[in-house]
Parts: structure tokens; C-alpha cells; sequence
């Protein structure tokens, strides 16, 4: 069992989570380190966003312990959320709200003052070069810009740690990679990433990754580890071959 | 605090960018109180009628001329066969029938009682008795001023001319419905809108998913919820200035009360509908949900509150269940204070319930609503 360490972004031991007597989350346990791009990789329904949504505070575990920012997932969520920025699947924007009227209302929230909020908003317009896009209404945008908007809207308080959860759900494949050079210069900042996803080519970006299947972590290391580990070529060959055996 | 004001400006940003909600939110209350005034308020008149005179005398003939001169009747058939006047009601072409007996005049020269049959349509048990009422009223009449043309002798054995009401009709001397009803359909749609908006406002938001990005940020919850309703309590009063407005230039409805402490009141009991449709919100999962939530609630707030039925002739239980309806109180205010005048000295006992409901109401939806998902 692993020590409580502050150098650790995110720790959690033996986590579980029940709906009824499903168990979509089953005793996991894993840690990421300050700074890292921390990969949830998995099917549909293996538990990827209830881990993410308990480790946010949105969901209350049944068992385990869990600490993000050093701060316990039971009892100090209040606290947690002041720390973490989250984009869920749905990239949860104000539609009939403009580019600049969205990230002003989400910085609103999390209390900035205004001198500060809209410093912070010119610097991730800048960052996200969403220049062209301030005055159009969030409606009007295509998938890409989209999804842009909504990581720019998610690290506008400059979180420790930021959760995205399958970010790059029906975006092309140049937006995938320009939103992936985003995330390394947000890692390169320091801010630790934890992102859920089942595109295999993007598992390839991350630092470590650990695979789920039914709600249990079935794998665990860096890219090359697991490639190595399990012998095959890609870490898609490695999904594979974890998961059907696992089916049978 | 900042973090309500940016609540607070998203709403309105939002409301000013939907071309249809802003068509709604003029249209609504003036065409609510137009139409709805001249509905609800609709007096008995032009009830349909059929006579059949046995008689055939000239007191026959001058009590129907009395009766076909009155705008609460519609004379509109003559059937001369008693036998047939039932058909006029079965075909649902008359609401009453009259039947003056043959031996009218002989009688009352003799002053011999006359029995003067009525055959009435109780469908509809308000109207019926209303437009009896009437019949009774222009009879009675008749047979006064016959009786006053005629001999001191025979007006002495009239018992009804030695005691004669003198009435006086307080507040609302004309008797016009409009002037009870119309404040009640503001009320009404006070009532309506503000429930509405703010159930469907948070649902709205859990169903296209912001409402989980507004629960992940570090903002409380009662921060959230007072940012969502001060626009929707705004909205209301807008609507409710612009549905009395409309009201006293069309319908002349009186207000004679103070206006200062009818606002007052007002945001009062919208603590109590803004606070049921948080509590709306807070149980349901879509929009649908929620609005069929709204209206099964809705109903019986709107007709246990004595806007439309008196509440003193609901059943003893109804009457009590009453009390827990705070549209009852505020139904109350607004009448009391348009019609009569009525100042806090004696609205405060209404108000200091109203106080009470809204305290309840609002803190358990805040109680309900969970800062985590399901």
C-alpha cells in the first residue's frame, strides 16, 4: 500500500463504486504523479467516467479511499473543486452564449474578480487562438473550436489537475492533434492531466496509462511498458488482446 | 456574491437572445388578461328561453313582455302546447322554460295564488340559479307595481311592500364580475409563469449538461439556486406590472390600495411558486418531467384557491386543504387590496403566512438539491 505523498496528484485505494447491485467501479486502485498526462483507457461503460465523476466530487463512492490535490474524495469535494478543472463528453457550453460570454460566466463562478477574469480570458483566447470566434455565438461553431472552447473555459482558473473525459468525442483528426498539442504545453505548464479515452492512437500521448475493463484496472504502466509487457506492437494490439481473453 | 451576478447575467443574456421567449414574455400577459378577462368574468346574460302562455291574457302578455325585456333572458321560442315544452330542454335548445298557467289574471284580480311553473336545465347549477334569481326578481316586480296601481286595500294585504330591503352594495357597487376576476388572472398567471420558468430552468440545464459543468466548479449551492431564481422573480414581477397595466387600461379595474405594499406581497408569494419549481426541478430528470410535474401540482394550487370556486362551497376537507395553499392567501391580498383598499393592518396576518410558506418551500428545495449526480 502506498503512502499518502503530496507529490502525488491523485491517489486512490481500493475505490468502488455500486449503483444498485451493478458495480461499475470495483475496488481500483492507482496513483498519478504532479505534472503527468495520466491515461483512463477502456470500452464504453468500463467505468472511466464514474471513476472521474467520483474523483470530481460529483458522485459519492460506495468504498475506498480516494485523495485528489491531497484532499480526501468524501469529505472535502467542496474543496477539491476550487483545484480541478473538468470537461466532461458532452462539452458542456452555453450554446446561445458567445465564445467570450462562456468563458466569462465559468470564470465567474469559480469567483475570479473581474480585473483577473478578463486577464485570464485574453491569455486563453491567445493560448487557444479563438480570437477569430469571441464575438460568435457557441452555437455556430464547428465540433473542433467546440471542444476548444470548452477546454479553454476549463482551465481558465489555472486548476492543479485537469479531468477530461473523452475530449475528443466526434472531433476530425486535425482538431484531435491540435487539441493534443494543447494538453502537452498544459502538462509542459505543470498541470497534471487525467484523461479517459478510447481512441488507442491517443493512449499513445500519454505518460501512463492504466486500462479498464468492468470496472477493474486490468493493466498499468507507460506506453512502452505495456507494449513491451504483453509484446505487441501498439497499444491498440495490447487492448485487445487484454480485453478478449477477459470476455471469453 | 460576484458568483450570483454571473448567474444572474447568463440568465438574461439568454432570455434576450431567444427571439421566441421574448415574443412570449410581452405577448402573454396582455393576451391572457384580454381574452381571459372577457371569459372568466362573463356575466349570466342571454339565457335561452322558451314561454308557453296559457293565460292569453294582457297580464300574461305583459309578464312576458317583461321577461323578453331583460338581458339576463333570451325569449326565444313560444310553444303553445304545454306538453312540448320539455322538448325545447331535452334538445338543449332552451335552459328554461316558463309556463304561465292558464287563470294568471282571474287570480290575481282575486288575489288567489297562482302557480307559475319553471322548468330549468341544472347542467349547469350556477347559471340555473342566477338566471331563476332573475325570474323570481322580475315577477316579484311585476306584482309590485301591479299591485301599487291598484286599490290601498290590496296593497295593504302585500306583505312584501311593508318590508322593503334598502340595499347598499359595498366596494364593488356595480356588481362587476371583471373587478373580482381580473386580479385573480394576474394571480393566476403569476402564478403559472414563475412556477414554469424555474422548474424548467435547472432541468434544462441538467439536460444539456451544464448543470454538471456548474457542479464541478466550487460555487454552493444556494449561490446557484438564488442566481437562477432572482431573474425568473424579476421576470415574474415584469409580467405581473404589464398584466395589471394592461388590466386598468382595459378593463378599468380598480386599484385602490397601495401599490408599494402589493409589490411587496408579490415578491413574497414568489418565493413560495419559484421555490415549488426548484423543488420540481430537483425531482425530475428532463423537461418533460417537469412540466407534467408543474401542471399536476399546478391544478390544484390554481383551483383550491378560490380564484375561480369560492372555497366556502368546497367540501369541509377541501376547505382545510386550502390552508396549504399559499395562491390562496396571495388571491386574497390582491382582491382585498385592489378592490377594497385593504392596507398591511389587514393583510399582515396573510402575509406573515405567505412569509412562512416561502421560508419552507425555498429552504427545502435548497435541502433537496444534491451538488452530486445520481
Amino acid at each position: 500500500m502506498k503512502s499518502m505523498d503530496n507529490a502525488y496528484s491523485v491517489e486512490v485505494n481500493d475505490l468502488t463504486k455500486k449503483f444498485g447491485r451493478f458495480v461499475a467501479v470495483d475496488h481500483i486502485s492507482f496513483y498519478v504523479q504532479d505534472g503527468e498526462i495520466f491515461g483512463f483507457l477502456g470500452a464504453n461503460g468500463a467505468g472511466k467516467t464514474t471513476t472521474i465523476r467520483m474523483l470530481c466530487g460529483l458522485i459519492r463512492p460506495t468504498s475506498g479511499q480516494g485523495r485528489v490535490e491531497g484532499l480526501d474524495i468524501f469529505t472535502q469535494t467542496e474543496a477539491i473543486k476550487q483545484d480541478i478543472g473538468y470537461m466532461s463528453q458532452k462539452f458542456s457550453l452555453y450554446d446561445d452564449l458567445t465564445v467570450e460570454e462562456n468563458l466569462v460566466f465559468y470564470g465567474g463562478i469559480y469567483g475570479m474578480p473581474s480585473s483577473e477574469l478578463s486577464l485570464a480570458c485574453e491569455a486563453v483566447i491567445q493560448r487557444m487562438d479563438l480570437v477569430s470566434q469571441v464575438k460568435k455565438l457557441t452555437r455556430s461553431l464547428p465540433a473542433g473550436w467546440k471542444q476548444r472552447l470548452a477546454l479553454s473555459c476549463a482551465i481558465l482558473h489555472q486548476p492543479k489537475i485537469l479531468f477530461l473525459d473523452e475530449p475528443t468525442g466526434g472531433v476530425d483528426p486535425i482538431s484531435r492533434r491540435a487539441f493534443w498539442d494543447a494538453i502537452h504545453q498544459l502538462a509542459e505548464g505543470g498541470t497534471t492531466i487525467f484523461v479517459t479515452t478510447h481512441y488507442m492512437d491517443e493512449a499513445e500521448y500519454c505518460n501512463r496509462l492504466s486500462i479498464m475493463h468492468e470496472g477493474r484496472i486490468i493493466a498499468l504502466g507507460s506506453p512502452m511498458e505495456l507494449k513491451d509487457r504483453y509484446q505487441q506492437p501498439t497499444v491498440e494490439q495490447v487492448f485487445i488482446d487484454l480485453v478478449k481473453p477477459a470476455k471469453a | 456574491m460576484r458568483r450570483v451576478l454571473h448567474i444572474i447575467r447568463k440568465e438574461f443574456i439568454q432570455i434576450r437572445r431567444d427571439r421566441t421567449m421574448r415574443a412570449l414574455i410581452l405577448l402573454v400577459p396582455i393576451i391572457q388578461i384580454w381574452v381571459l378577462g372577457y371569459v372568466i368574468s362573463s356575466e349570466v346574460k342571454h339565457v335561452s328561453t322558451v314561454i308557453c302562455d296559457l293565460d292569453r291574457t294582457s297580464t300574461s302578455r305583459a309578464l312576458i313582455e317583461r321577461l323578453s325585456h331583460t338581458v339576463y333572458l333570451n325569449v326565444r321560442y313560444h310553444e303553445e302546447r304545454e306538453s312540448l315544452v320539455g322538448e325545447y330542454l331535452d334538445a338543449g335548445r332552451a335552459m328554461i322554460a316558463v309556463v304561465l298557467p292558464a287563470g294568471l289574471e282571474k287570480n290575481l284580480q282575486t288575489l288567489q295564488p297562482s302557480r307559475i311553473q319553471l322548468l330549468v336545465d341544472g347542467q349547469d347549477a350556477n347559471t340555473a340559479n342566477v338566471a331563476l334569481g332573475h325570474i323570481a326578481g322580475i315577477l316579484e316586480a311585476y306584482l309590485t307595481d301591479r299591485v301599487r296601481s291598484q286599490s290601498a286595500a290590496a296593497l295593504l294585504s302585500e306583505e312584501i311592500h311593508l318590508l322593503t330591503p334598502v340595499v347598499q352594495v359595498w366596494y364593488n357597487p356595480n356588481l362587476k364580475l371583471s373587478d373580482f376576476m381580473i386580479p385573480g388572472i394576474v394571480v393566476f398567471l403569476l402564478t403559472m409563469i414563475t412556477t414554469l420558468v424555474s422548474a424548467m430552468g435547472l432541468v434544462r440545464e441538467r439536460e444539456i449538461g451544464t448543470l454538471e459543468q456548474l457542479l464541478v466548479a466550487p460555487i454552493k449551492k444556494h449561490e446557484l439556486l438564488i442566481g437562477k431564481i432572482i431573474p425568473f422573480a424579476l421576470l415574474g414581477l415584469f409580467e405581473m406590472g404589464l398584466a395589471i397595466g394592461f388590466a386598468r387600461l382595459w378593463y378599468h379595474i380598480p386599484i385602490v390600495g397601495n401599490l408599494g405594499l402589493y409589490l411587496l406581497l408579490s415578491i413574497i408569494f414568489l418565493f413560495t411558486t419559484l421555490g415549488l419549481g426548484l423543488l420540481v426541478s430537483a425531482f425530475s430528470h428532463t423537461q418533460q418531467q417537469a412540466m407534467f410535474m408543474s401542471w399536476f401540482i399546478l391544478i390544484f394550487v390554481l383551483l383550491m384557491s378560490g380564484f375561480l370556486f369560492p372555497i366556502e362551497n368546497m367540501p369541509r376537507l377541501a376547505q382545510w386543504l386550502t390552508y396549504l395553499n399559499p395562491m390562496r392567501y396571495f388571491i386574497l391580498i390582491t382582491r382585498e387590496l385592489f378592490i377594497k383598499g385593504a392596507g398591511l393592518r389587514h393583510l399582515y396576518i396573510q402575509g406573515l403566512i405567505l412569509c412562512l410558506f416561502g421560508a419552507l418551500i425555498f429552504t427545502f428545495s435548497v435541502l433537496r438539491f444534491q451538488k452530486r449526480l445520481k
